[in-house]
Formats: C-alpha cells, sequence, structure tokens
C-alpha cells in the first residue's frame, strides 16, 4: 500500500456529485421496457468533517443516492470525485483502494447489517483482511482498538450478533465501519429502527467520532428534527431530485423551495403547517417539469413546462425551484389554502395514486427497502 | 488528515495463516458441539461402530461372505434352530448372511457417503452461483434443472451402462452430478434472499470479491438445508444405488452391497426372509445413523441456537 497516500494534500471536499442520476430498468420487453429514474440530476458537495443530511420521504431515492455514491452500483449518469480522485468508473483495485478502504456504510437494521454466522472479532476483522492491512496480532489489537472507540468491551469480539442488544450492534456496525480508517460514512438511517434513548447514544457517539477523527458523514434519515440537530447542511430530496442544499439552520427557518417550506413547517403548531395536497407520485411516471408541482401550493404553468435546474441562490445554498422563496413560513400559513382554480394542468398524473408498481423482487442488488 | 495510526500493511503471506487457523478453530468448535448434544454424540458413536465394522469385516465374519454351501440353503438364524451355525441364516445360495452383511456394509457405506458428499458438494456450489448471479447463470443453471427434472435417471443410466459398461465408480460419478438439482432448488431462493441483507452488502462496501461474500458470508446461512438433504440422502443413495444394480449399472456379482443383498432376496422373501431383514436392518442403522447426526450438525452450525442456549438457561 502506498505509504504517502494519506498525506496526500486534499483541499476541496471530500466528495463532489454533479448530474448524478441512477435509473433502474424494470421489467417488460423492447418498447415498453420501463424506466425507473431513481435518482436524477443529484449534486451535492460533502466537505472534510462534515455532516450532510439527507432528508425525503419513502420513495425519494435517498438510500439510491448514498449507495450510487459508495459505487455498490455504477451511476447511469453524472460524475462522482472522491477525494480529489474520479470515481464514477473506477472497479477492481483501484475501486477498492480509492473507495472501499476510505468509504463505509452504515446500517439502519442492525439485526441484518451483521451475520448471524460469524463472530463479531471476525466481522470487524474482515475490512483488514481484505485489505491486507496488518498481521494477526495487530488486527486483533486494532479490533479492541474500536470497541473500546465505539464504547464497547474488548470481550464482545468473541460473541455473536444475537447475544448483542440493538444498540450493540448498531455500535458494532459503526466499529466496523471506522475500521479501515475512512474519511466518509454512510450513514442509512442509522437510528431509525432503535429506540430513542439508544437513538440519543448513537447520534452523540456519530458526533463524538465526527471530532475525534474528521470524519465526513452522508447521514439519509426521514426524521427532520434529528437532521436539524447533527447536520451542517441539509440536503433536501423529492422523487429522485435534489430540491434544495443549504445549511441545516437556514433551511428550517427560511426555506427557498416550496417543499422545504412543507417539511420546515412541520416544527411549527398544527395551524401554521404546510400541508401538501395528493400523494407522492409513483416514480415510474413522475410528473412533466417540476417533480414536485403536483403537489406544490404555489405551482403554475411554467412548472409545468420546465424543469428547474439546481442553482445556487447564496453561497452554500443552491435550489430547484423556479419561485424560490416565495412560499415562507408562518405568513405562508395563511396563502397556503391551495387555489388551484386557475391553473389548468393537461397531464397532472391521477392523484389517486395506483400502487406503486416497484415490484420488490425486479430490481436486483439494490437492496433498495423503502 | 487527523492524526490516527492505520495498521501497517505487511506481507501477503502474513494472511493466509491465521485465516487457516480460525477455520480449524470453527470446524473444532462445531464438532465440539456436535459431541456435546446427546444425538449428535449418539450418532457419532454409532456411525464409528459402523465404519469400524466395515474396515475389520474380514476380522469378525464367521463364515465366507461368498461361498455357496449349497447344503445348507435358507437355513433359519442358529438362535431360530437353524443348521451350520449362521447367526443371521443363510440366503438361497447358502452364503452366511451375518457375514454378508458386514462386508457389504463396506460398499454400501462407501456409495452413500461419497456420493452424497460429492453432490452436497457440487449442488451447493451450484445453487449458491445461481442464487448469487441470478439473472443469467441462474436462469441458465435452473432451466437446466428444469430439463434434468423431465428426464427419467433409468433411462439415462441404461444408457450409460450400455455405453461405458457397467461399474460401481461410474454409478456413483452419475448418481453425484445427477442430484445436484435437489440441493441446488433448495437453496437458490435463500441465496437470493441473504445476498441482499445488510451484512453482504457491508461486506460488498468493505470491498469483499464475489468469492470471498459466498463462501463466508451466503454459504453459512444456507447450510442448514444442504446438511439435511446430505444426511437424508446418504440413505436414499444406499437404495438407489441397488435399484440400478438390477439396470446393469452398479455392484454387479460377485460384488456385493446391503443394497443389492436386499433386492436378491426379495424373490424369495417367503423362504427366507432373514436374507431381506437383516440387511434392510443394516441400510435403517446407516440411515438413523446418518439423519441424527445431520439434525445435530445443523444445530452445531447455528450460533444462534447453540451461543444463546449456553448462556441462557431459560432456553436449554
Amino acid at each position: 500500500m502506498n505509504p504517502d497516500r494519506r498525506t496526500v494534500s486534499h483541499d476541496g471536499p471530500v466528495l463532489r456529485a454533479s448530474g448524478l442520476a441512477k435509473h433502474f430498468r424494470m421489467g417488460g420487453l423492447g418498447r415498453s421496457r420501463k424506466v425507473l429514474k431513481a435518482v436524477d440530476g443529484v449534486s451535492l458537495e460533502i466537505g472534510r468533517g462534515e455532516t450532510l443530511g439527507l432528508v425525503g420521504e419513502s420513495g425519494s431515492g435517498k438510500t439510491t443516492v448514498g449507495r450510487t455514491l459508495i459505487r455498490l452500483y455504477p451511476p447511469t449518469a453524472g460524475t462522482v470525485e472522491f477525494e480529489g480522485r474520479d470515481i464514477t468508473r473506477s472497479s477492481g483495485a483501484r475501486l477498492r483502494q480509492d473507495v472501499r478502504r476510505r468509504m463505509s456504510m452504515v446500517f439502519q437494521n442492525p439485526s441484518t447489517s451483521l451475520n448471524p454466522y460469524m463472530r463479531l472479532g471476525e466481522a470487524l476483522t474482515e475490512p483488514l483482511v481484505v485489505h491486507r492491512i496488518g498481521d494477526a496480532a495487530q488486527r486483533r489489537s486494532r479490533v479492541a482498538e474500536m470497541l473500546e472507540l465505539v464504547g464497547l468491551d474488548t470481550s464482545m469480539a468473541d460473541r455473536y450478533p444475537q447475544e448483542l442488544s440493538g444498540g450493540q450492534r448498531q455500535r458494532i456496525g459503526i466499529a466496523r465501519a471506522l475500521i479501515t480508517d475512512p474519511s466518509l460514512i454512510i450513514a442509512d438511517e442509522p437510528t431509525a429502527s432503535l429506540d430513542v434513548s439508544v437513538q440519543a447514544q448513537i447520534v452523540n457517539l456519530l458526533g463524538d467520532l465526527q471530532k475525534e477523527l474528521g470524519l465526513a458523514y452522508l447521514f439519509i434519515t426521514h426524521d427532520l428534527a434529528l437532521v436539524r440537530q447533527i447536520s451542517h447542511r441539509v440536503a433536501v430530496m423529492y422523487l429522485g431530485r435534489l430540491m434544495e442544499t443549504a445549511p441545516a439552520d437556514a433551511l428550517f427557518t427560511e426555506p427557498l423551495h416550496p417543499y422545504s417550506a412543507v417539511l420546515a413547517s412541520m416544527h411549527q403548531d398544527r395551524e401554521h403547517r404546510i400541508v401538501p395536497r395528493g400523494e407522492i407520485p409513483s416514480p415510474m411516471s413522475p410528473p412533466s417539469g417540476c417533480v414536485f408541482r403536483t403537489r406544490c401550493p404555489i405551482a403554475r404553468e411554467q412548472c409545468a413546462e420546465q424543469v428547474p435546474q439546481l442553482r445556487e441562490a447564496a453561497p452554500g445554498r443552491s435550489v430547484a425551484c423556479h419561485f424560490p422563496g416565495e412560499l415562507k413560513l408562518d405568513t405562508a400559513a395563511a396563502s397556503v389554502r391551495p387555489e388551484p382554480a386557475e391553473l389548468t394542468f393537461t397531464d397532472v398524473p391521477p392523484t389517486t395514486a395506483p400502487p406503486r408498481p416497484v415490484p420488490a423482487g425486479s430490481v436486483p442488488h439494490t437492496g433498495e427497502k423503502e | 488528515m487527523n492524526g490516527t495510526d492505520t495498521p501497517q500493511s505487511t506481507a501477503a503471506a502474513g494472511t493466509a495463516a491465521p485465516a487457516r487457523t480460525r477455520s480449524k478453530a470453527r470446524s473444532r468448535e462445531i464438532l465440539g458441539r456436535v459431541w456435546a448434544s446427546p444425538t449428535g454424540k449418539f450418532s457419532v458413536l454409532m456411525i464409528a461402530a459402523l465404519v469400524l465394522v466395515a474396515c475389520f469385516a474380514d476380522l469378525l465374519v464367521t463364515h465366507s461372505p461368498t461361498e455357496q454351501v449349497l447344503s445348507e440353503t435358507n437355513q433359519p438364524p442358529s438362535w431360530m434352530g437353524g443348521e451350520g451355525g449362521h447367526l443371521l441364516g443363510t440366503d438361497p445360495l447358502g452364503r452366511d448372511v451375518f457375514s454378508r452383511i458386514l462386508v457389504g456394509l463396506r460398499l454400501s457405506l462407501v456409495i452413500g457417503f461419497l456420493t452424497a458428499t460429492a453432490t452436497a458438494a457440487i449442488g451447493l456450489t451450484l445453487g449458491l452461483l445461481a442464487g448469487y448471479y441470478e439473472r443469467f447463470l441462474g436462469g441458465l443453471l435452473m432451466r437446466l434443472a428444469d430439463i434434468q427434472f423431465a428426464v427419467p435417471f433409468a433411462a439415462v443410466g441404461i444408457a450409460l451402462a450400455a455405453f461405458a459398461g457397467p461399474g460401481i465408480a461410474l454409478l456413483m460419478a452419475v448418481l453425484a452430478f445427477w442430484g445436484w438439482t435437489n440441493y441446488a432448488r433448495t437453496i437458490v431462493s435463500s441465496v437470493q434472499q441473504t445476498k441482499r441483507l445488510d451484512f453482504v452488502t457491508a461486506a460488498r462496501t468493505a470491498g469483499a470479491s464475489p468469492v470471498r461474500v459466498l463462501v463466508r458470508h451466503i454459504a453459512p446461512n444456507v447450510l442448514g438445508p444442504v446438511i439435511i438433504l446430505w444426511s437424508t440422502s446418504v440413505g436414499t443413495l444406499i437404495l438407489v444405488e441397488s435399484s440400478l444394480s438390477l439396470l446393469g449399472l452398479g455392484v454387479q456379482p460377485p460384488d456385493f452391497s446391503l443394497g443389492s443383498m436386499l433386492a436378491d432376496a426379495q424373490k424369495t422373501l417367503r423362504l427366507s426372509w432373514w436374507a431381506a431383514v437383516f440387511p434392510g436392518v443394516g441400510i435403517a442403522s446407516v440411515v438413523i445413523a446418518f439423519n441424527l447426526l445431520g439434525d445435530s450438525l445443523r444445530d452445531a452450525f447455528n450460533p444462534a441456537l447453540s451461543s444463546i442456549a449456553e448462556n441462557d438457561p431459560e432456553l436449554t
């Protein structure tokens, strides 16, 4: 292994994705073949030691973004740059050295993220074995070091996962993610299946580790309160597209995108909440133009015709909306009463959405749970 | 970057040895658990006894197993008043049933154990590959299995016997290759499910190769049914061998196995039931021993069953 690789200076962000798209081919043959645009045109940056919260409802493609960034599958379009290297098409040894070793993942469900047939010490050692790091004794001490780092007893190495509680297992998952000393962790709903008290412990642990090790996180979640608390910046996704990226506080106090305003208003009293119309459309047949227009309180004709591009609205903020900042919090509540009479969309998909045509088995290898 | 120390990489040679000792420790642990369970201990002892008897059959026989004494045909067991001191009687050709069982056990055990193990290995490998590469290879292998399912084995057996002549080695090879579909069909969907679990994704994001993922993560999770199929097929194969001997494939006289003894004696069941029943008892003990071993092996492989039980007195 090149001993210099850790001293290479990277001044830019740890990760930069631009125009990222991931489409899945679904069933059907020839012309009837359908394409699920799980992610389309997503551009984001994560700075060193920064937490970027990625929020969105189920089916918005946030898990797919995480899995595409970590190169579980190659992106359909766009580029991913990690630690200054283009990893969009990396494969084989390059992929292993540039990505697998330096970027890792923490999973939602601690009961499926550990192999029940492997002792925890073995599970923790695996990344070291794969990357040929250290000898047996060094690996053992590294495992012990990691267990202590995440607040577990070193004797845990001899246990099997099913002997541990959910919180303990999640700590093991974090230790495994950290053992090759990565610079970026993709955390996919790491607290969603834990008890509230355990949730807080895991969130604190992740925060402490960030301070200690200078880690960057892509924190994927649907928990708005949590994302505001832990993120430096937040990216909002809807139906596979990025709606807005903004510093966490700014997003929740003065959102620019109507969808961000909807999310931010959920923190407020019931009467000030902005409730969008209808249901999230099927990702198999997204609306024309802006994907949010069918539910947007301020949608007009332009929204159906033109896809709003993600553009910089202020330093560190970008938004994909033709009318950014128009829908405001609080005062907005009054004007929200949707008055869609003047709007005529010719091709609005039925709001009584048909059952989501995403057969679980037909997307190979994604593990997409949402 | 921050200053935390990374373990330094060493020569690749250093990585192989601990992996080997670990898998050795793991198999010792599994065997230990088998031995610790009553059924496991019983089945191991029973198989050991059967193997010992088969190995030292030449020393234990009371008569020559192949010599035909035409003056003593169809003699009942000596404790039923039979003449000539045959412990389990004689068959219609006057051969000592007891001695033939001891010697016939040898071939039956070899056929049952080796064929079942080879089939399990082939079936497990193909099933893992079919489940992991489910789109192309999986589709291909499973359609192949469907086709094979439609072809009667007897037809293939007769064709092969005509083509290559009878022979026990050929029979075992054919049986070993024929049986893979059972295993592959059984595990292919579990493989497909397991490969989507997060721990497999975790291994892949850590850089593990497909071989590593298959061997260390997926295989242990689908091994339970394979062990059970393996242990039950030991008995089935012993019987299949005897029915194929009739087709001219497999064991031919003067060689014999428990299966061929059973098949021969069926014809004279009313004259000398002992010549059929006692080889049957022999096959039954092999079957029972392997089934019990399979059960306790499967349980021993599953740390969820054994390790919790060790630590939680309420679960034992």
